[in-house]
């Protein structure tokens, strides 16, 4: 009983006692636990930063800067998409196959040494649907079927594959078109289009995630699919757009991909997918769905290039650099998610 | 063998587990071939090629020169392609429910997924009395010549130490024998990867005047290449003369990076494999690059097949060869120059073969 006092008065004379500490503190802490920004993940691009100050200067000189939001754009165009499949609670493992079927239907559509067609520019947004169409078809699947996105996506990726290998033919097809090539290639502003590409992906991605039904349906059905359903959100028809965006995306990214080394290449998506979804985690969005976001993605991509960026401009040994990488994508994961596991054990 | 039938019911469904329960049968009555030769009409044996999936320029070339050397002996409808997709359980399930189809008279080239699953291939085959040679992958300390058996016929691999070297010293010809490179080295543990770069070593004993600047692996990607070239290239800003890479894939995704960074033509870069892409580019000197290797998928699908089918029919005996036949490395073959480019046979080409003489391309023993 007594106890039980004491402990109340204490936390009665706590309050005033936060209240008198400088309000900057206060303001400080609201930001470091805000949602909004991935404070955790910038906390260690800027310690990745202040360690290659001393380690190679040259990795913030413009030119590296430039040549790290170039390595990036692919990546992040990917990962804006995956993200509302992730904020949903889903996976969509299909990036693999759908860039190989996307990959193989830009360099063969665009002016190449295997095929008669000329489509310009038009490829690109051929490009797209057809991821949109995967996504789309993987989404359906989700939505009216019921089966795990994690199953259905593997079946796309498949899917993609074998499109990817019919059209492969018996050599990579080379895109003869530079004019499209260089608009991704070409520099405006001194950085490559590319990477102008993949910032209006990312505002577009924002917006969508911000203002819209789709973006602020995405929240809540990740937080709690049930009551969503029950608040009366058509969960499928959401669940499903959010695989036909992350379709479309990867499917843009192929694309740049594709225009950027200027072969149709089946294993182009390959690599991407572990880029994508560390950066994701890191990012600080979460696996189960209803916390992160676009932002949070991009931010946890570019910490991943980042790492690979710094250990060749460091010049750590091929030989421990995996096992270096893998060491700090823990730590990195571990700080973004710090906060939550913190608030989980409050809960319990 | 209750193990091996079960897999095979479930892979392949009850159609197949019937016929597979009869083959299986004969497998035992020959006694599981220990110790004698083939003795299969050369008309009964079918003819099977794994490698990893045709999305790669090499297993192309290796399936077409596989079903050419097939024609030539007349057996085309016996030949079969089976891909791996880099899946090892996958490559182990289809070699197994082909062999409990085919027994004793399967010859199976094949290019293991990776080391490991090459003890399992060789028990399969050894069960079913078929006759197996191998390519690249094996693991350290297990060999033809020191099996029991002589079902795994041959091990046949490419020596990368003079791929490396060739190619190195034609990119440090170009260079004038003075200047810096960087280096992009394949998947580290891949013993290609480690024989090529070997060679890049040896190379850079006889030039003095090229210095190494650093290396990284790119694990054979185009794009990662790509990547860490710009990097390189933003690290040693006006240093890098040349590029060495592993394989062509590499060496293109570091071309390309060069390109954007409006320094193509200055910097040589240099390939290994004889990709149909880097041979065109070897041929402009405009390009830059100035060197790749030429492809063995026709010497290795031809002579592979050849050596599995002179010992299913009895020609050989496996276990009377001599130890340099049972685990060879390919003749070494001179690097692909802007001088040879123009000159070189189609990848899958087998016409210029001695096939007569199946030990004909036979270089040196592993060792």
């Amino acid at each position: 009983m007594t106890r039980l006092d004491k402990t109340i008065s204490a936390a009665a004379t706590a309050v005033p006692e936060t209240d008198t500490r400088s309000g900057r503190a206060e303001r400080l802490r609201a930001l470091v636990s805000s949602e909004r920004v991935p404070v955790p993940a910038l906390l260690v691009l800027l310690v990745i930063a202040i360690v290659m100050l001393v380690v190679n200067p040259v990795f913030l000189s413009p030119g590296n800067l430039r040549g790290i939001a170039e390595q990036s754009a692919v990546p992040i165009v990917v990962a804006v998409g995956m993200t509302f499949v992730i904020l949903m609670g889903g996976i969509d493992l299909s990036l693999p196959g759908v860039m190989a079927a996307v990959s193989l239907v830009t360099a063969l559509t665009l002016a190449n040494d295997r095929t008669g067609l000329d489509l310009g520019l038009w490829s690109i947004p051929l490009g797209c649907a057809v991821g949109a169409a995967l996504g789309l078809l993987a989404g359906l699947s989700v939505a009216v079927l019921k089966v795990p996105s994690f199953i259905v996506t593997i079946g796309t990726w498949q899917i993609g594959l074998g499109i990817g290998l019919l059209l492969f033919g018996a050599k990579p097809p080379r895109i003869l078109d530079d004019g499209v090539r260089q608009l991704v290639n070409g520099t405006v502003l001194g950085v490559a289009g590319a990477v102008w590409i993949a910032l209006a992906v990312v505002v577009l991605g924002w917006l969508l995630e911000t203002p819209t039904r789709f973006g602020r349906y995405a929240f809540v059905i990740g937080g709690s699919e049930e009551i969503a359903r029950l608040s009366g959100v058509p969960v499928r028809r959401y669940r499903a757009a959010s695989f036909a965006v992350a379709g479309g995306t990867a499917g843009l990214a192929a694309v740049l991909a594709t225009l950027r080394t200027g072969v149709g290449d089946v294993g182009m998506g390959d690599s991407l997918l572990f880029t994508t979804i560390a950066g994701i985690v890191i990012g600080g969005t979460l696996l189960t769905g209803g916390k992160g976001g676009v932002v949070h993605s991009v931010v946890g991509v570019v910490v991943i290039v980042v790492i690979s960026n710094a250990m060749v401009l460091g010049g750590v040994s091929s030989y421990i650099q995996q096992a270096v990488q893998g060491g700090v994508v823990i730590v990195a994961a571990a700080l973004s998610l710090w906060r939550l596991r913190a608030r989980l054990r409050v809960v319990k | 063998m209750r193990n091996s039938f079960r897999v095979a019911a479930v892979a392949a469904g009850l159609v197949t587990v019937l016929l597979g329960a009869t083959a299986c049968a004969d497998a035992v009555s020959s006694g599981g071939g220990s110790g004698e030769a083939g003795q299969c009409a050369p008309e009964d044996v079918q003819l099977v090629q794994s490698g990893r999936g045709l999305d790669n320029e090499y297993y192309v070339a290796v399936d077409a020169a596989a079903r050419a050397f097939a024609a030539s002996q007349g057996l085309e409808d016996n030949y079969h392609w089976i891909a791996s997709d880099g899946d090892s359980s996958k490559q182990l399930r289809q070699i197994k429910s082909i062999l409990a189809k085919g027994g004793e008279c399967v010859v199976l080239n094949v290019d293991a997924n990776e080391s490991s699953l090459v003890p399992s291939i060789v028990k399969e085959a050894e069960n079913a009395g078929a006759w197996l040679v191998t390519q690249w992958n094996r693991p350290d300390g297990v060999a033809p010549e020191t099996s029991d058996s002589p079902n795994w016929v041959a091990h046949m691999s490419v020596d990368g130490v003079p791929q490396g070297y060739e190619t190195a010293k034609a990119l440090f010809e170009r260079m004038g024998g003075s200047g810096s490179i960087v280096a992009l080295q394949g998947i580290l543990d891949n013993p290609p990867a480690k024989e090529r770069f070997e060679g890049l070593q040896q190379a850079l004993e006889e030039y003095p005047g090229i210095t190494l600047l650093e290396d990284q692996t790119a694990e054979w990607s185009r794009t990662s290449a790509q990547d860490i070239t710009q990097t390189f290239l933003t690290k040693y800003p006006g240093q890098i003369g040349g590029v060495w890479a592993a394989n062509d894939s590499m060496a293109l995704g570091a071309l390309e990076a060069i390109k954007n960074a409006g320094q193509q033509g200055t910097i040589a870069v240099s390939g290994i494999d004889g990709l149909s892409e880097a041979i065109d580019l070897v041929q402009d000197p405009a390009s830059g690059y100035v060197a790749t290797s030429q492809s063995t998928a026709a010497a290795q699908a031809a002579f592979g097949l050849a050596i599995g089918l002179a010992a299913a029919t009895g020609q050989i005996d496996p276990s009377s060869e001599p130890a340099e036949h049972r685990s060879f490395y390919l003749k070494p073959l001179p690097a692909v120059t802007p001088d040879t480019a123009s000159s070189l046979p189609d990848p899958a080409d087998i016409s210029g073969f001695d096939l007569t003489d199946i030990w004909s391309e036979v270089g040196g023993p592993i060792t």
